[in-house]
């Protein structure tokens, strides 16, 4: 059989564990305008609600919603329309970049919102338009970002808004989370061997119950190591904003 | 609200499901990835009234989705080509694009079988013989779709007349005309997880990119999946999206019955799906959470259960209808849990297993002070010894005989 073509693994220096790739999942919204403005609306009867671009001070404010994170939001387009391919590289490593956007609120937008019509259309009103940008929440210290970016202004536009919005030392930061990683790659091998070992033995006739048993309490630990490597690594993100986030976007 | 409307795929299951895209073998086919537009019309049913009566469909658009959300409104919301089409008891819409047929003997196989039946619906249509459009893949998930709905009735015996209100075959089981639900089953087979997030975000008001089953306004269950989270676990081919949709789709069936009026022992619900899921390919019982072994007969469970009883390690019946979690669920539980569900619809037959399901959904009596996990419990319990005509204990024991030499059978 010839090896996995996984198009949705973004590609990192090297294979992390469950736990690890989860912790780093880069998790986008999808906003639906239509469901902001459907009180009243006639779906369902054959009547199409109106679709009208909103101004670019509601469009921040429907996007950022309730959530105290900086923005970074990404349009889909019909050259990349198939991976995320305007924030992470195909041939390198994307740890950092997927570091530094669990503080943001990632926002992906569909292909038709350069149509002039769309609810979002304020924020990429053309297909001139760039493909990404990082902001405050408000929508101000806007940096506009391309898919051909180098990693180095990449990770500069995002610490910079980073530091704006947390105080951080987002560099510095980063490393420690990828450090709290390897602690937890190195804590779910151990678990999974263990969780395998056990399962082989069970399902081998005739085997020796204690070995059973003596995976067991290896098994416990190796748990409890587990839930403490991927808690370290949880509290690095959670990081309360330096100042509330104010008014309107500019 | 029931679990399945509360969370989709439960969390531990996605974990499962990224570590096998680290641990498990390559993939078997490759999609086409380039965007493609659909063809504006079908051309096997060339959208016309004989063709869709010949596959048995109500329409291939528009159409009300579920309560408040047509078709129309969807396609535009998500913004990507779709495709739907309305069966006898699925409303279902896909993007999936064109499908290289793989390699893989089991599964060029089955998609002969499955296109064999479709070139006798659709006898004057030209069949591609490597690579299955999308027009082609909807019609192909449509009667697979369907089947599962012909599968659950003859394995229950349950018929769309159990849901009957007027009255001609009796009192109906419940008052939904879709095995107690009020809507249709909606399934949506997305190639890209956005997709599915845009939908889902439409008509649900939820966040999720993965796989998932929710309950929608009006009373749809709907299951959405993409062939992008499929692929990202390590399985391209359509084969293991078969197999997803067939786990998931089973459990919409189960979990629906009679309106959602009670919880599903979550034993049988997950035995039930993975004996839906194996019956289309069992190398990809992907839900099955703590099964995963390295070896090129890990898939083969028949061994592996024997080798559970033998060691006297095989859950109870009482240990399995406890647990009410799915992260209750040890590896071990899910291979018994398949084995112990096909071990009853083997043995206990369609009547038993209607008399089973009537009595595991039967509304809980309305008590504040009711232990409705030991209820539940009790009462599953007992219907099965009375099922099967003996004590619960002496069920295990039949079934642990049985389970001994399923390996001889393979």
């Amino acid at each position: 059989m010839k090896p996995a073509k996984s198009r949705g693994t973004v590609p990192t220096a090297a294979p992390r564990s469950v736990a690890s790739r989860e912790l780093l999942d880069l998790r986008w919204n999808y906003p639906v305008h239509a469901i902001e403005k459907a009180t009243g609306s006639e779906h369902g009867t054959g009547v199409e609600a109106r679709r009208e671009a909103l101004p670019r001070e509601k469009a921040i404010e429907v996007l950022a919603g309730n959530d105290p994170r900086p923005l970074l939001v990404l349009r889909e387009c019909t050259v990349c329309n198939k991976t995320d391919d305007a924030l992470l590289s195909s041939n390198g490593s994307n740890e950092r970049t997927l570091v530094l956007a669990r503080f943001f609120r990632c926002v992906k937008l569909p292909v038709d919102v350069v149509d002039p019509n769309h609810p979002f259309n304020a924020l990429f009103p053309t297909n001139e338009a760039e493909h990404l940008f990082v902001a405050l929440r408000d929508g101000s210290a806007k940096k506009p970002l391309e898919s051909d970016t180098s990693r180095t202004e990449l990770w500069s536009a995002m610490e910079a808004t980073l530091a704006a919005t947390y105080g951080i030392d987002a560099y510095k930061v980063t490393r420690l989370v990828l450090a709290g990683l390897d602690r937890v790659d190195e804590c779910e091998r151990k678990f999974t061997q263990l969780e395998t070992r056990k399962g082989q033995l069970m399902e081998t006739p005739n085997v020796d119950v204690a070995k059973v048993k003596s995976v067991d309490v290896d098994l416990e630990t190796a748990k409890k190591d587990v839930a403490e490597a991927r808690a370290a690594v949880t509290r690095l993100f959670q990081v309360e904003v330096k100042v509330p986030a104010a008014g309107a976007a500019r | 609200m029931m679990r399945i409307a509360r969370g989709g795929l439960p969390r531990h299951v996605l974990r499962v499901l990224l570590g096998l895209a680290l641990l498990l073998s390559p993939a078997r086919a490759q999609e086409d990835s380039k965007s493609q537009p659909f063809e504006a019309t079908d051309p096997y049913t060339r959208g016309q009234r004989a063709g869709l009566d010949a596959a048995g469909y109500v329409s291939l658009g528009p159409f009300p989705w579920c309560e408040g959300f047509t078709t129309d409104e969807i396609a535009r919301e998500i913004a990507v080509p779709i495709l739907w089409v309305e069966t006898e008891h699925f409303r279902i819409g896909s993007t999936l694009p064109s499908y290289k047929i793989a390699s893989d003997r089991i599964e060029k196989k089955r998609l002969a079988e499955e296109l064999a039946a479709l070139e006798r619906i659709f006898p004057t249509a030209k069949f591609p013989t490597a690579k299955l459009d999308p027009w082609l893949r909807l019609h192909l998930y449509a009667r697979r779709i369907e089947k599962m709905h012909t599968e659950f009735s003859t394995a229950f015996s349950v018929s769309d007349a159990d849901f009957d209100e007027s009255g001609t075959n009796g009192p109906a089981i419940a008052p939904g005309p879709h095995l107690g639900m009020p809507l249709k089953f909606t399934v949506l087979l997305a190639e890209r997880r956005s997709t599915l997030a845009r939908l889902v975000r439409y008509v649900a008001r939820r966040d999720s990119t993965d796989p998932m089953r929710e309950r929608l306004v009006g009373g749809s269950l709907f299951f959405g999946i993409s062939a992008e989270a499929v692929d990202s676990w390590g399985h391209e081919s359509d084969s293991a999206l078969h197999a997803q949709v067939a786990a998931n789709v089973a459990m919409n069936l189960l979990v629906g019955f009679r309106g959602m009026s009670s919880p599903v022992p979550i034993w049988f619900e997950y035995g039930w799906s993975h004996v839906a899921s194996r019956r289309v390919d069992e190398r990809y019982t992907l839900y099955a959470r703590g099964t995963l072994r390295d070896g090129a007969d890990a898939w083969k469970w028949e061994g592996r259960v024997a080798g559970l009883v033998s060691n006297d390690f095989a859950p109870s019946w009482k240990d399995l209808a406890s647990e009410t979690k799915f992260e209750g669920l040890s590896g071990p539980d899910h291979l018994v849990a398949w084995s112990k569900a096909k071990w009853m619809l083997e043995v206990l037959g369609p009547r038993g297993m209607r008399t089973y399901l009537l009595a595991i959904t039967d509304p809980l009596p309305r008590k504040d002070e009711l232990d409705s996990v030991a209820y539940r419990r009790d009462r599953e319990l007992s219907a099965l010894a009375e099922i099967g005509g003996a004590s619960i204990e002496s069920l295990d024991l039949a079934w642990r005989a049985w389970a001994a030499k399923e390996p001889t059978k393979r």
